[in-house]
């Protein structure tokens, strides 16, 4: 007898080795890509072609690991073009180099070079070649990984589970998660997430189907069991579920243990069909969402939801047609121990938001920029909305396009000389309330008025009693105020404007980078200087110095 | 039997209307397919394995059913019917066939005095390959591609093919799980992490330490060779889990300009691959840079490669060379293949609409557009070197009579295609509707389960014609899709591992075969007297 199912296996077989055939091009590309990046991003290049008569001059020095301090043998140290080893204890020596101004980079496979090491990035050390060339001190920050093991809850390991790994950072002063490696278990259950920056990461087991093969078409009413999904430690979700601070070098070990938990069949039917294909999530009561795998017919619209663990949940369907036209639809359920089916979902147009701004003898669109940010930031790969001109006419009206139900903090910056007076959407003020966005009744249009008696404000850091430069954040009570920032050498002054005139908080920290700043409670603990300004008025401000690091979290 | 194959989209759809539907006839149903699962070598009972029923007539009525700590299973109340029995481990993305091998299985047929209980179905234990990949200094070598090659008889070819592949992480480590039994090679491509290769004309201005740079590790296998046919080769048993290690040395990388190739305006690209256990093609490497149409090969090792050019006026022209320091390559001496030529359909008026032919070695294959003159070319998708069978697809009513060839060597529907060549090939297509044939394997009269059942042609070097499958439970096999003419009809007690395909091998049991003449004038199942392997 024939076997149909062996049968995609075996070609499953051979279609793997394809694939092998297919990516491994790419890898050799791969390589020559993080070598020039390396090369472009690290160094100058002021040395190309020394002319006649330049003098050459032998540079000497160290690569070492920045946590243990111990010698990095085979170091790959780049001075410009000019590049040589370290040997065993860790110096290198390359000659004839001639006078100059270079970066010096070392590289060696399982180390950043400290410009990428995440949140503790220093720049890469500048050296003066010639007579006196002081010998480089070179340091290379170690990777940290994370590995462990999933087994269920007899022990057995869990095979091709899928724990992938979130990196928590902070952009442009919110905390943003992204999806920061993912690696399916062995057949001991084993997987090992390398080549990660020190900062905070969630661990997560996705959920994954004890029988997938099988079970995953068998009747509707067969038993069905899921290893659901779980977070580092042992917590349901990502609400729940704590950061693991991984500092440069450590390897943490996360194991988890799954239970099978009995799943059910979901199915129905979406109108329209969505001949392109559909995505879908289940979105817990927390708001978070995680993809789950469908089964769909784009002839008719028919899905199946093959395994939908226990639990109250929102189902998210999204689908697009051919025109890029972005599609909805959603259906809240409770399941229990049965199969749901007949389920009918309806797919809507996701609205699209008019932005119109008056007040202005300008309504150029590119004077403001309009920002939607989802208020539960406890979402991968969080989607911001931005307003944007319709047509490709860049100074046309702005738009809102295909935003997905939920709240959102509305977030302007207006440039030129105009400064934001209200943002509004119908009765709504969105610079206290959130724009709250649902399929059946899309919100009024955001109207943004703009004024013209805004106010400016000058800053100056008073004498350093330390070097370095130091970073202003200018932050306003309103949500909608994106903060402003602006790096201070020792002496000059930084200018913020056109300000709507109101009440300012000022602060001062010498690295902003791994800084919350848009969230007032992050900043809570620094010493701030408030200043209200008048319409028109042109303020100065001058702020105290601030002892070192008394800002850093 | 044979399934068309479906929309598994579509066959998903149906499946919960027809369980329904299957569930009610149950009730009136009183057979039993029971068993026990065991691993193959130890005959130890496995818990925990989802054993997967399904009718041969319907089989997306899937029932599924976890075997207890004792390893049994049943599935009561069932109709008679011939159904397919599956089992999956927990964690595995394999399913196995109840006596299965190669997508083939034993049905269980379930039935007034049919043995359908206390089955046993063994699982093979699985075997595994773990490595490190170490350069020369014995540090691990991370992004090292790892191709795990298995030499074994698959669909009746002895043949090496690609298992898998993986790329090493940090620890330089790789594991392949859940493997046959079998012979296997392991083949290893790496670039070393701090190599940088120079590009055209960059000699004479290369800064210091960068020759130290410019280098690449050789293709390497396991046994210490850069040799693909010098490949150690790893036996590896039901169950074993073996530990290999795999060690890289960087050599200087060669520079091998492309000459001619002045009129490659819009670019030009090239990649290598090397042969490895076998004579299989491994890692097509991108290995080209140049600009101002000044291209060469950079970041190889010196060695023997199969060099395929694209480009502008360069349709996947490919040529086998030795190459070393010193080397050059012309982008005219790049050798094609052409292959076209004509097929006449006898009894029809024109070819059937969408109808291709075909060139398929089981590996690989490659199809050509049939026009409506009955003209075909394999003008932008050219054949690699090899032995090829011809088949026309796409259009169920005709079938292939005779092939002969100007350029190649013809036997049966097999061309052979060599390196260079220009081939016109002229091919006979036939009308006449592709017929099943049902019949029972028997030892003694009585009903043999498991056998292999193979429908030879009488030119045995018609490879397209041979049909195979495996006896039921009750002794019952279907052939699908026969083309008319004349065969050898053969039924062996132990099929596995038989190169079918090798008339060498096949030709000592045509003697206990039974001649058919397909199709057959009624549809009364043949009796086929089962025999016993010849052990060589």
């Amino acid at each position: 007898m024939r076997e149909p199912v062996l049968l995609v296996r075996l070609l499953k077989c051979y279609w793997s080795a394809m694939r092998a055939y297919i990516l491994i091009p790419f890898l050799g590309m791969w390589i020559g890509n993080v070598w020039s990046g390396q090369a472009s991003s690290g160094i100058q290049s002021n040395d190309s072609v020394p002319s006649q008569g330049t003098k050459r001059y032998p540079v000497t020095g160290t690569v070492s690991n920045s946590v243990t301090g111990e010698p990095l043998r085979h170091a790959l140290v780049r001075i410009g073009q000019f590049s040589a080893f370290s040997s065993a204890d860790g110096r290198f020596q390359i000659d004839g180099v001639p006078e100059g101004q270079y970066v010096a980079a070392a590289q060696r496979p399982g180390f950043f070079d400290p410009s990428q090491a995440g949140y503790i990035a220093t720049p890469l050390p500048t050296i003066t070649v010639g007579p006196n060339t002081p010998s480089v001190a070179l340091v290379l920050v170690p990777e940290s990984v994370i590995e462990g093991r999933v087994l269920n809850n007899t022990g057995e390991p869990v095979e091709n589970a899928q724990v992938q790994v979130i990196s928590e950072q902070i952009v442009g002063g919110r905390k943003t998660l992204q999806a920061a490696g993912m690696w399916n278990t062995d057949d001991a259950g084993e997987y090992r997430i390398e080549n990660l920056v020190p900062g905070r990461y969630y661990v997560q087991v996705l959920q994954q189907p004890v029988f997938e093969l099988g079970n995953s078409a068998a009747a509707a009413g067969s038993t069905r069991e899921v290893y659901p999904e779980q977070f580092y430690p042992n917590a349901p979700d990502l609400t729940s579920a704590q950061a693991l601070p991984l500092r440069p070098g450590d390897s943490a070990r996360v194991d988890f243990t799954v239970a099978p938990k009995s799943a059910v069949r979901v199915s129905g039917v979406t109108a329209p069909a969505a001949p392109n294909g559909i995505f879908a999530t289940l979105q817990n009561t927390s708001g978070e969402e995680t993809q789950i795998a469908i089964q769909f017919n784009p002839r008719n619209g028919k899905w199946t939801l093959p395994f939908v663990p226990p639990g109250t949940w929102n189902v998210v369907f999204r689908a697009q047609d051919q025109p890029g036209e972005a599609y909805y639809g959603e259906q809240r359920i409770e399941v229990r121990s049965s199969d749901i089916e007949n389920l009918q979902i309806a797919l809507q147009p996701l609205p699209t938001v008019p932005v119109h701004i008056v007040n202005a003898a300008d309504t150029q669109a590119q004077s403001v920029q309009l920002r939607l940010f989802p208020q539960n930031e406890r979402r991968l790969n969080r989607q911001e909305f931005v307003a944007t001109p319709s047509g490709g006419n860049p100074s046309g009206p702005l738009f809102l396009r295909d935003v997905a139900p939920g709240a959102y903090t509305v977030v302007t910056q207006s440039n030129g000389q105009f400064c934001v007076d209200s943002v509004t959407s119908g009765s709504t003020d969105l610079t206290r309330d959130p724009l709250l966005v649902s399929l059946g009744s899309p919100p009024q249009p955001v109207q943004v008025a703009l004024r013209e008696d805004c106010a400016t404000l000058e800053v100056m850091i008073q004498p350093q009693e330390h070097p370095g430069t130091r970073t202003v954040i200018l932050t306003s009570d309103s949500p909608a105020f994106e903060p402003k920032l602006a790096a201070l050498g020792a002496g000059p002054s930084a200018q913020f404007g056109p300000l709507t005139p109101g009440t300012y908080r000022l602060y001062q920290v010498p690295n902003p980078n791994n800084l919350e700043y848009a969230n007032p409670e992050a900043l809570r603990n620094l010493e701030p200087q408030e200043i209200t300004l008048a319409p028109n008025q042109h303020a100065t401000i001058s702020l105290g110095a601030v002892a070192a690091g008394a800002a850093s979290q | 039997m044979s399934l068309g194959r479906q929309s598994p989209r579509l066959v998903l759809l149906l499946c919960a209307l027809a369980a329904l539907a299957f569930a009610f006839q149950a009730t009136s149903a009183k057979f039993t397919v029971s068993g026990i699962v065991v691993e193959h070598a130890t005959g130890r009972p496995l818990g925990g394995v989802l054993v997967i029923l399904s009718p041969t007539s319907a089989r997306d009525r899937r029932l599924t059913i976890l075997t207890g700590a004792d390893g049994r299973f049943a599935f009561t109340n069932l109709l008679a019917a011939k159904y397919s029995l599956l089992a999956q481990r927990r964690g595995e993305q394999e399913v196995h066939g109840y006596q299965g091998s190669e997508g083939f299985s034993t049905g269980v047929v379930a039935g007034p005095g049919l043995p359908s209980e206390n089955l046993t179905f063994p699982l093979e234990a699985p075997a595994s390959i773990a490595g490190t990949v170490i350069d020369e200094d014995g540090e691990q070598v991370r992004q090292a591609n790892i191709v795990l090659l298995r030499k074994a008889v698959l669909l009746g070819r002895n043949q090496v093919s690609q298992m898998g592949n993986r790329v090493t992480g940090a620890s330089g480590r790789f594991r392949f799980a859940h493997l046959p039994p079998g012979t296997y090679f392991i083949a290893v491509q790496a670039q070393p992490w701090y190599a940088q290769f120079a590009g055209p004309g960059a000699e004479g201005a290369q800064a210091a330490g960068s020759r130290e740079l410019d280098v690449a590790y050789p293709v390497t296998y396991y046994g210490d060779t850069t040799n693909g046919a010098a490949a150690a080769p790893i036996p590896l048993v039901e169950g074993a889990s073996i530990t290999v290690q795999i060690a890289l040395h960087a050599v200087p990388a060669i520079h091998v300009p492309i000459l001619g190739t002045e009129s490659s305006q819009g670019g030009l690209s090239a990649s290598a691959s090397v042969e490895g256990p076998g004579g299989v093609l491994l890692f097509s490497n991108a290995v080209t840079i140049g600009a101002n149409n000044s291209y060469e090969l950079t970041g190889l090792a010196p060695g023997r490669y199969i060099v395929q050019l694209s480009g502008e006026g360069q349709a996947g022209s490919r040529q086998t060379v030795e190459l070393a320091a010193g080397s050059t390559l012309s982008a005219q001496n790049a050798v094609t293949i052409s292959v076209n030529g004509r097929v006449a359909f006898e009894g029809m008026d024109h070819p059937p609409n969408g109808v291709t032919l075909l060139l398929s070695n089981g590996k690989r294959s490659f199809s050509a557009r049939i026009e409506q003159d009955g003209s075909f070319s394999f003008s932008t998708n050219a054949p690699s070197p090899g032995r090829y069978e011809v088949y026309v697809s796409n259009a169920p009513e005709a079938y292939i009579r005779t092939v002969t060839a100007n350029g190649a060597v013809v036997s049966g529907d097999t061309v052979e295609i060599e390196e260079g060549t220009s081939i016109q090939l002229s091919v006979v297509a036939a009308k006449g509707l592709r017929s099943k044939l049902d019949g029972i394997a028997v030892k003694d009269d009585k009903p043999v389960a498991a056998a292999m059942i193979l429908l030879l042609p009488r030119d045995l070097n018609r490879k397209a014609l041979i049909r195979r499958d495996q006896s039921d439970s009750d002794g019952t096999f279907t052939l699908p899709e026969i083309v008319p003419g004349r065969y050898t009809l053969l039924a062996i007690d132990d099929g596995r591992e038989l190169a079918y395909q090798d008339p060498e091998m096949i030709k000592p049991y045509l003697s206990a075969g039974q001649l058919i003449d397909s199709p057959l004038g009624n549809d009364a199942p043949v009796k086929v007297n089962v025999v016993s392997r010849l052990r060589q």
